[in-house]
């Protein structure tokens, strides 16, 4: 009986632990709420688990060994002491690096191109996105009243 | 006096040497004529010279636009963001209505910029967009065409109107390579030209043109013209086969500081692709700059001859009164 109590415990414990870990290892943002450029429009609503389940991996949209980036630190908030979480879960924001555009360093492209050029990638041509300029409110930006 | 026939008539020496036998006063007035007209004419082959050798390379550290046509989606954000900055007033049509593309615009006085829809011949559902705007030449065909003054190229890289010293001649809007200066037709009172300032206020206030702080797709980068050419040689480089070798208005009349990159040939976007890659003024420089010294050189040369050729006829004349008169005294 007290054996048995033991090994449920422990079944319940691992049961525990692996639904942490397995909780950690897909601990990506859901839904995102940009809202950079809501003084003209509404915030975008963005949904990340829906773009992972359509794009070719990570790559389609961030700088992830495509050469754009010199070392993993440079996103990556890397902790060696605790190294897999520290990948996992540390993600630098994209304005740290696309921030408010400079203009004494035109080469860094400003948050709002950095994402507009991944979002055209993929959706210029659909509706009239891209083509028309009634486009942009088609799919991603609510007008504000 | 043997030596003299051998001198040609119209030599003004000539008229010097026989002068000094009768008086001193003309000598001395078809000397400095003379002196005048020879250091006149010596002067026309330096003039003009000097002035085609001066090449002017440029302000360094000047700003300018880069315009990726290949990332350009018509959204027209910047001709709200233009129309608001420059206190434009309203569009006869909303900048969210896509009807503008169904002619080719160019810029008015209501508005600085305008943004073109052209078909792509790569990929039909993806319409090709290019905004036209002044692009404030390094030597503007418009400011040497102004007899006023009335257009300065600022160290930033703008093309500066000022519409105090204007008088309305136009002259500028034939001049420009682009067609881009407007006019104010309709204003009766104060009209002037109206033309993109390359948002000359914003740009001392530390800021990027409208336009480009606007651009959602980075088709259009403000910064250093030298920083990017540099940038623009790097996208045709890194990209192949997706852009066209070319950076117009790296070259084309003496460069620009508003520059494109385009995935089809320029031509076929509407841009002129037959002017020199020297400024325009270089083609009418030599004729213009002679002009002056011909106006004041050639009357002194020519009078100065001809007042030495009737001087020494006065003397012949003269001296055949006087054999006459001899002839009738004897």
């Amino acid at each position: 009986m007290k054996a048995k109590t033991v090994s449920i415990l422990t079944f319940g414990l691992c049961v525990l632990f692996a639904a942490y870990l397995s909780a950690e290892g897909t601990s990506q943002p859901g839904l995102r709420v940009l809202g950079s450029l809501s003084d003209k429009y509404e915030a975008v609503t963005f949904d990340h688990a829906k773009h992972v389940q359509m794009s070719d991996g990570c790559v389609a949209c961030h700088h992830h060994g495509n050469g754009n980036t010199s070392s993993c630190q440079e996103c990556h908030g890397l902790n060696p002491s605790v190294f897999r979480n520290s990948v996992i879960n540390s993600f630098m924001p994209c304005s740290n690096c696309h921030g408010a555009f400079d203009r004494e360093n035109a080469a860094m492209p400003g948050l709002k191109v950095a994402y507009h050029v991944k979002c055209f990638a993929c959706h210029r041509g659909m509706g009239n996105v891209g083509t028309d300029p009634r486009g942009c409110a088609e799919l991603c930006h609510v007008k504000k009243k | 006096m043997d030596k003299k026939p051998l001198k040609p008539k119209s030599d003004p020496a000539a008229g010097e040497a026989k002068a000094g036998e009768t008086g001193f006063t003309m000598n001395r007035r078809i000397f400095l004529g003379t002196v005048g007209a020879i250091s006149g004419a010596v002067l026309v082959p330096g003039v003009r010279k000097a002035f085609a050798s001066t090449e002017f390379e440029g302000y360094p550290n000047s700003f300018g636009v880069l315009t990726d046509l290949t990332a350009c989606v018509g959204c027209r954000s910047c001709e709200k963001a233009c129309n608001e900055a420059n206190e434009l007033p309203e569009p006869d049509r909303p900048f969210d209505d896509g009807s503008v593309f169904q002619e080719m615009r160019a810029p008015t006085p209501k508005a600085y910029t305008v943004v073109n829809r052209y078909e792509n011949p790569r990929d039909p559902d993806k319409p090709i967009f290019r905004k036209v705007q002044c692009n404030h030449c390094k030597e503007p065909a418009c400011l040497t065409s102004c007899p006023i003054h009335a257009y300065t190229k600022t160290p930033e890289g703008a093309v500066e109107y000022n519409p105090d010293l204007c008088f309305g001649c136009r002259y500028c809007m034939t001049a420009c390579p682009f067609n881009v200066p407007a006019y104010d037709y309709w204003s009766a009172l104060e009209p002037r030209i109206r033309k993109c300032t390359m948002c000359l206020p914003r740009i001392r206030e530390g800021k990027a043109t409208a336009c480009a702080e606007a651009c959602p797709t980075g088709a259009l980068t403000f910064g250093k013209r030298e920083e990017l050419l540099t940038i623009a040689r790097k996208r045709i480089a890194d990209n192949p086969g997706k852009y066209v070798d070319h950076i117009y208005g790296e070259k084309e009349v003496g460069g620009t500081n508003w520059i494109y990159i385009a995935g089809v040939p320029f031509d076929q976007l509407g841009f002129p692709t037959n002017l020199p890659n020297r400024p325009l003024i270089e083609e009418t420089k030599g004729f213009l700059s002679a002009v002056p010294v011909v106006l004041t050189a050639w009357p002194a040369l020519f009078g100065t001859i001809y007042a030495a050729l009737r001087h020494r006829d006065g003397l012949d004349e003269e001296k055949k009164d006087a054999e006459k008169h001899e002839e009738v005294k004897k």
